[in-house]
Formats: structure tokens, C-alpha cells, sequence
């Protein structure tokens, strides 16, 4: 599975050696206005919230419940980085290195838990623990609960791992061989030269892999609010529910925000250095021999991490919802927060390929200062928080925008620009790959650049820019923050709906829509999965 | 004074540090053939993008067809400039048959069909229109390229290193197909090349470009035998230099007594290209030859002189010289330089 991570984490490119005057059509910089002013005007709203209320704002930062919040917060976020990175590495180690049999096999079973949201498997684990658990149901016996940290940490760990695991595949299936093949030369053990040479080559694509589970971690809000977990995204969400003064939900945005850019500015740092590390390999990597011990060891390993982290989740879905459907209690299938989901992905995914088609020639035909800040501001806002984007949206909106708030056009606007990075990377990666002199060619043949744009640009890079709209397709159908806070009353998608019933306990009812939301996203994700492969 | 196509007058054009081109000066008569020949990054195809209208000078101005492209006030973009232009990896756009790249340029109602298939014949490939650029060989390619930037009616084409993507056996016949197809298209055609036998071959009017100028403009012939300094001297083909003195249009060198023209009397360089040099084979003569490469249409033999000097000598097969030959050395004709610092290079 070469998996879409890498594109869910596009790194803005180098401009220290791009152009400094600013050129490109106005248009072209009409359009990237147009998808970062939504994306920017919220982090401006919750500034000024946070200022016109600055005394009210202020105590609540200092106050000792925020101190609560960033510990509880800065150790979840600490615990899932270390187990999901521990684990991704060793998974990948033992089946890009070693001789394990039916290596295709786990690739993919490894990398599944990537189509099931985090809330989903937070579900998972609720509903099979516990008193009135699943497992307590069918053993007999009251395994005990799994929830609030501990809950969160295990349902977080298993959704982001995978993200460790595919950069570090990637990271080992791209090393040399020769250094190890040197190292064993020179006497070496194979344990001393994994310590030696492997790790530390495998040390960029892990700290990159680590920090952007760390920033997930931190966004999240789906699991840790089913978990019952006091961190940030909770309680901003709490405030801004609970409350008729929203100040300290924006004092409280606004923390959450610095956390996030300290974040990003660390995994910046990490992955600049990451890339003089790739190397193309000449042969392919050699493999360790395993003991019959080690290869049982290492398939039971893999085993266990498959089933706990996607094949038990699954089962207990499809169990809720067969008791529900035979006990008659709410295991239809929710055909309106479908349609919701479907219409809501698909039409943000649409305006962002559509701008991405465009904003991709900007930042590469026309590569400058200005462009490089294009590139990192939709980065910032896609990395960042959903849940702060979506609360300075509505302190906009609601004060500025009249009818268009908590309508589906604004929602869709939102979605379209918070996951515009995800296809301006992948469009972006198409237009480089285009010829610059075939775009030349067609404008001394006498067409402008609109017309070269639509008839030489976009028919050549198309593929590109439809991978670009899948992704933002599947990282729409998962979202769930921004969707509570903008979504029309009306206005369901599959995430709310399991976000909400599996609150109210309706657990037959969420685990239907979760098979329904990870059946969807699995058609995009295949096809993402396998386009490299021709 | 002859129509002139394209004027580029003073034109200035920095990339970060580097002066690409540095007060770039040229006249290209119309319905010529001009060769902008010059050493890898003297300059030559950022002076092609600026005619073309890809970058903008710093400074100066470009005059196609009598109308200002760009000056200080004005700025014609690409589309609108009428300037075609073949590119170095020929840029066929991948997604369009061979008919409708050559059509892309032509604007509807001009009667396309019967144009493409004009310019189809005109470069050959008549029974090409319906297969895709991937299915062509090279030089088909560049054919087809060529066709295209007919078909837009160019004031002038502009090709960027056109023969340097095919390999040394075919290039001398597309070479030649390239210059009748511009010929007989009647087109002003300006090519950069660093290749300096394909600049003289080609080309009616040879330009040659050092750091972003033009150091000299003449036809192949006067070029070579009438370099304006030893670099270009050297540049355009193999050559020896020794020191002599001028007095009363008579050089005198360590070779021998040569008559020269227009030069005053004072020290100099003299240049001595290997075809000058006429070896016989004499046992009382002044050289010995050390090395012989033999080509079958002719041959080049190195020589020590008795003072230490090597000198090479460019002929028919024969005379038959072997390694360890003593021979007598004779030279024709010789241009005499200045002695100045640039006899260096």
C-alpha cells in the first residue's frame, strides 16, 4: 500500500531559489485570494474576539483549568506519538526487512486502520467494553471499561499509527543497501547494524511521521470527546456549546492554536532536514534471514496489531448492528446523513480541485516569495486544529455574513478551503511534472494563458488533480468538528450522526453509519492506493 | 542596407547574480538563416526566451517584424508576438495527434484542414497526421515541431538547440531537411547551438555570443578564416597560436616568414589552424611527427617542432606519415591577432 499519507502531509517546497518579483496572471492570484481568505478569516475573528474581551480572555488562559487542559493535552498527545511511532517502526522494519512471509498481505492489513476514523474506533472500543459491552455481552463475564485517557490514547494509537508506518516503509524500501552490506562487511552484527545504519536513516521519516501523528493527536476531537477526555478540542467545543459568552472558548481556541504552530514549526524543522536523506536505491534493500522462533514471533506480532487495531473494530460494528437489526432497534441505514456526507465531500472536493487547478500553476510556473507563502499559509490552515477554524468561522459568519451562516454553501467554502493543501499537493506534483516548454510552446503558437491553462495544463495533468479531489473527498467524509459547529440544523453527515448516536449510547445506530462511512471512503482509498501501479 | 526581421538592441537580463545577458546587440536580415553560436551559458537561449517573449529584459529593446516587442514602455506577450518557436525537446503536446498539434496554432475558419496538410507534405511526414508524438523517432519529432511553428505564420522562427537530441549519424541529414523546410518556407529562422561546425554549416549569418553579447557577426566563411579575436579564434575550431613580430606586412615566427595585411608593425599572435599546416616528408626537416589519427577522408598528424612546439596538421589521407617521421613544415595563409591578455584563453 503506497497509500495517499504522503500527500495528506505535502510539504511546501523550497523558495530560496524561486524568483522574488511576483509574476503570474491576476487571475490566478484572484483565486488563491479567494481560497485563503476563508481559511484566514477565522484565525483573524478569533483574535479579535479574544482582544475586544482581552481581560475576560486572559483570565481564562491563565486560569488553573487551562494548566489542566495543556497537561492532560501535552501527555496525550506525548503518549500516542511514542506507541504509534514505536509501532509503525517495528511493523515496517519486520516487513520491509525481513524474510516474513506474504509481505502484499500485511502491507495492506497494516495500513487498513487509515480508512477508519478515530471516532469510529473510539466507538469500537465503548461499545465492545465495559458493563454493557459487546465482549461482556458474548463472554459473560464484565470486561472492564475501556475510556477516558487510557480509552483515547489506545483509539488514537491505532488511527494514526498507520501514518509512522507507510513514511517509514517508504523510508526503508528507498535505503541504499550497499551501507549495510558495508557494515556487515566491516563485522558488524545484524542487530549493530540496524542501530548503526538502518535507524539512524530511518530517523527523518520517523520524526516526520511521529510529529504528524503528534498533530493529529492534538486536533483530534471525535475521540477524545467519546472518550471523555479533558483537552483542548473538548473543552473549546464545550464552551461554545454550553455557553452564551463564547470568549473563553476563543481564549481557549487560541491556546490551542500556539500549541499546534509549536507543532509545526518542530515537524518543518525535521522534515527540511529529511529530504537530502532520500536516496534512490540501485538494488533492492536486502532482507534478514529470521530465526523459525523470531518469524513466528513477528507474524503473531503483526496478527495481533491487524485484528486490534481494524479486524476487531470491524467485527464489533457488524455485530452491533446485527443485534440491532434483530432486536428491531435502529439499525437502518441512514440514507440522509449519506446523501449529507456525499453531497457535502464531493461538491468541497470539486471547488478545491477546481482552485487547486489553477493555484498550481501560480506556485510552480510563477514560484516566488509570495507564492512560497501561498503554499505554507493553506499547509498552516489544513494542519491546524478544524475545530479552531470552525469556531472563528462562526464568530465571522454570525456577526458578518447573515444568511450564509450555518448554510451548506458556507460548510462546503470551509471544507473546500481547510483541505485545500491535500490537492494542491497532488496537483502541484502533476503541473512539475509537466514540461514548462509545452505551455511556452502554446503561448507563441498565439493562445493566452487561460486558454493554455484549459487546453494544454489541465488535459495533461488531470489524474493528478482527480487524486487531489479523492483525497479531499475521504479527509471531508472523516471530518467532523468543523461539520458540528457550521453544519445548516437540518444538515446530517455520517460522521455527526456517529459522533452523536454513539453520545447518546445508540450503538447499533453509530456502528451502522460507521460501516456506511468507511464503505464509502474504501472505493476513493483503493483507487489512491493502486493509481501508482498503473 | 538590407530588411532586417528581428532587432534586440542593448538588451540586459540578470537571474539573481548572473548577468545572463549584458547589453545584447543584434540585426537578423530578413529571410536569413542566423546561427547564435556561443560556449554553454554565454547567454544564448535566455537571448531566444527574450525575442520569444518567455522573459522579460531588464532592459534594452526587441523590434520583430518592425514592431516593438519590448522597450522601456512597451510589452507584447508571447501569444500576440508572432514568433515561432521549435524547443530543444520539441514540446509536442503528448495529448494531441500530430495533425492537431500543427492545427493548435492556426485559428479556426483559416482552412486548417488544408494548411495541416500543406505543412504535413512541406516537412514530409504526410501519413503522419493521425499517429501520437510518443509513435515518432526523433527527427520526426522535430519535424513536426517545425511544422507547427510554420503553421501560425511566424514573422520569424526561433529553434533552440534544434539537433542536439539526435545522435551523430542522423543529425547531419536532419540538419540539412531543417534548412530546406526554412528555406523553402521562406522563413527568417534564428537557432542557438554551441556546436560550432553546426553554426557554420547551417547558418547564412553566423552570430557568436560570449557572457550575454554578441562579440561577432559574419558569414560561416569570413568567420572562421577572420575570427575578430583569438577567442573566437579558438572557439570556432581548432587552432595554434605563436608569438611573431610585424614589420612592413611581413610577420616573422619561429615557423617562418608569413605576409599579412592591415597590421601594424608591433608584436602579435598568430593563429594557425591544422588545415593550413602542410606536412612533407623530409629527413633534414624541423619536426617529428608524434602522433597520426587516421579518419579515412583525412587525417590529423601532431607534430613536435625542434624548439619544443606541438603543432597539428589537418589533411587528405595522404601523404603517409609515420610516428618517428622527420618532416618539413610549410603554412599557407595566417591571420595575425594583436598580442594582448586575450591569448590566454
Amino acid at each position: 500500500m503506497t497509500g495517499p499519507s504522503p500527500a495528506l502531509v505535502t510539504r511546501p517546497p523550497d523558495h530560496r531559489r524561486a524568483g522574488r518579483r511576483m509574476t503570474g496572471a491576476w487571475w490566478l492570484w484572484a483565486i488563491a485570494a479567494a481560497v485563503l481568505i476563508p481559511s484566514l478569516v477565522p484565525f483573524g475573528a478569533l483574535v479579535v474576539r479574544v482582544t475586544a474581551d482581552f481581560s475576560d480572555a486572559a483570565a481564562v488562559i491563565v486560569s488553573g483549568r487551562t494548566a489542566v487542559l495543556i497537561r492532560n493535552t501535552v501527555l496525550l498527545v506525548a503518549a500516542v506519538s511514542l506507541s504509534a511511532t514505536a509501532i509503525g517502526i517495528a511493523a515496517a522494519w519486520s516487513i520491509e526487512r525481513t524474510s516474513i512471509p506474504a509481505r502484499p498481505l500485511w502491507r495492506v492489513l497494516v495500513a487498513l486502520p487509515l480508512v477508519v476514523p478515530s471516532y469510529v474506533i473510539a466507538l469500537a472500543i465503548i461499545s465492545a467494553t465495559g458493563p454493557t459491552g459487546l465482549m461482556a455481552d458474548i463472554a459473560g463475564f464484565s470486561f472492564p471499561a475501556i475510556r477516558g485517557p487510557a480509552g483515547a490514547w489506545l483509539a488514537l494509537t491505532v488511527s494514526t499509527y498507520p501514518y509512522v508506518f507507510l513514511l517509514a516503509s517508504a523510508a526503508l524500501r528507498r535505503m541504499d543497501p550497499s551501507h549495510e552490506e558495508a557494515a556487515r562487511g566491516l563485522g558488524s552484527s545484524p542487530t549493530r547494524v540496524f542501530r548503526t545504519i538502518v535507524l539512524p536513516q530511518l530517523r527523518p521519516a520517523a520524526g516526520a511521521g511521529a510529529l504528524l501523528v503528534a498533530l493529529y493527536t492534538l486536533s483530534d476531537f471525535g475521540a477524545v470527546s467519546l472518550m471523555r477526555v479533558d483537552v483542548f478540542t473538548r473543552a473549546v467545543y464545550a464552551q461554545y456549546a454550553g455557553r452564551i459568552d463564547r470568549t473563553p472558548a476563543a481564549a481557549l481556541a487560541v491556546v490551542l492554536v500556539l500549541l499546534a504552530l509549536g507543532i509545526l514549526w518542530a515537524e518543518q524543522r525535521t522534515r527540511g532536514r529529511a529530504v537530502y536523506h532520500s536516496n534512490a536505491p540501485t538494488r533492492p534493500v536486502s532482507r534478514a534471514t529470521l530465526s523459525p522462533r523470531a518469524r513466528a514471533a513477528s507474524i503473531a506480532g503483526l496478527s495481533a496489531l491487524a485484528t486490534a487495531a481494524f479486524l476487531l473494530p470491524i467485527a464489533t460494528l457488524i455485530a452491533w448492528v446485527w443485534r440491532g437489526s434483530t432486536a428491531g432497534k435502529g439499525a437502518t441505514i441512514d440514507w440522509g446523513a449519506a446523501a449529507g456526507s456525499l453531497i457535502g465531500s464531493t461538491v468541497a472536493a470539486i471547488l478545491a480541485v477546481i482552485a487547486a487547478a489553477f493555484v498550481s500553476v501560480l506556485v510552480t510556473r510563477h514560484a516566488s516569495r509570495a507564492t512560497g507563502w501561498v503554499e505554507r499559509l493553506s499547509y498552516a490552515v489544513f494542519a491546524l486544529p478544524h475545530i479552531t477554524v470552525a469556531l472563528g468561522m462562526v464568530f465571522f459568519a454570525s456577526r458578518f455574513l447573515g444568511g450564509l451562516y450555518q448554510s451548506l454553501t458556507l460548510l462546503v467554502i470551509v471544507y473546500a478551503s481547510i483541505f485545500f493543501a491535500q490537492a494542491l499537493g497532488s496537483a502541484r506534483a502533476a503541473v512539475l511534472a509537466v514540461d514548462p516548454a509545452l505551455e511556452d510552446a502554446s503561448r507563441s503558437l498565439g493562445k493566452g494563458s487561460l486558454a493554455t491553462l484549459m487546453r494544454i495544463t489541465i488535459p495533461l495533468t488531470w489524474r493528478g488533480l482527480a487524486a487531489g479531489g479523492l483525497l479531499v473527498f475521504l479527509t471531508t467524509m472523516k471530518e467532523l468538528p468543523a461539520t458540528l459547529l457550521l453544519r445548516p440544523t437540518e444538515f446530517e453527515t455520517l460522521a455527526v450522526r456517529i459522533w452523536s448516536s454513539a453520545g447518546e449510547l445508540l450503538y447499533a445506530r453509530a456502528a451502522g453509519a460507521s460501516l456506511l462511512l468507511i464503505a464509502v471512503s474504501a472505493v476513493p482509498m483503493y483507487v489512491l492506493a493502486t493509481r501508482d501501479r498503473g | 542596407m538590407k530588411a532586417t526581421a528581428i532587432t534586440c538592441d542593448g538588451v540586459t537580463k540578470r537571474f539573481g547574480d548572473v548577468n545572463a545577458l549584458d547589453g545584447f546587440t543584434l540585426d537578423v536580415p530578413l529571410g536569413s538563416v542566423l546561427g547564435l553560436l556561443g560556449p554553454s551559458g554565454s547567454g544564448k537561449t535566455t537571448a531566444l526566451r527574450v525575442i520569444a517573449g518567455f522573459e522579460r529584459p531588464d532592459s534594452g529593446s526587441v523590434t520583430v517584424g518592425g514592431a516593438t516587442m519590448v522597450d522601456a514602455s512597451t510589452w507584447v506577450r508571447p501569444e500576440q508576438r508572432k514568433v515561432g518557436m521549435v524547443f530543444q525537446h520539441y514540446a509536442l503536446f503528448p495529448h494531441l495527434s500530430v495533425a492537431r498539434n500543427i492545427a493548435y496554432g492556426i485559428t479556426k475558419g483559416e482552412n486548417a484542414g488544408g494548411r495541416v496538410s500543406h505543412l504535413l507534405n512541406l516537412v514530409g511526414l504526410s501519413a503522419a497526421g493521425d499517429r501520437m508524438p510518443h509513435e515518432l523517432s526523433g527527427g520526426e519529432q522535430q519535424r513536426v515541431a517545425l511544422a507547427r511553428a510554420l503553421a501560425a505564420g511566424p514573422e520569424v522562427v526561433l529553434l533552440d538547440e534544434p539537433f542536439s537530441n539526435l545522435d551523430a549519424r542522423r543529425r547531419n541529414r536532419v540538419r540539412r531537411d531543417v534548412r530546406t523546410i526554412l528555406v523553402e518556407a521562406r522563413t527568417t529562422a534564428v537557432f542557438v547551438t554551441h556546436d560550432q561546425e553546426e553554426a557554420l554549416a547551417m547558418s547564412d549569418t553566423v552570430a557568436v555570443m560570449r557572457s550575454g553579447r554578441v562579440v561577432q557577426v559574419a558569414d560561416p566563411g569570413e568567420l572562421y578564416h577572420r575570427p575578430s579575436d583569438c577567442w573566437v579564434a579558438r572557439f570556432l575550431g581548432e587552432a595554434e597560436f605563436v608569438l611573431g613580430t610585424v614589420s612592413g606586412g611581413v610577420v616573422e615566427t619561429a615557423l617562418g616568414r608569413f605576409p599579412v595585411a592591415g597590421q601594424p608593425d608591433g608584436s602579435v599572435e598568430v593563429m594557425i589552424r591544422p588545415e593550413q599546416v602542410r606536412l612533407s616528408r623530409d629527413d633534414r626537416g624541423t619536426g617529428r611527427v608524434v602522433d597520426r589519427e587516421f579518419y579515412g577522408h583525412d587525417q590529423v598528424v601532431t607534430i613536435v617542432l625542434d624548439d619544443g612546439r606541438r603543432l597539428m596538421s589537418r589533411s587528405g589521407p595522404s601523404p603517409a606519415l609515420a610516428i618517428g617521421d622527420r618532416v618539413s613544415v610549410e603554412v599557407d595563409e595566417v591571420v595575425a591577432f594583436p598580442a594582448g591578455p586575450d591569448h590566454t584563453h
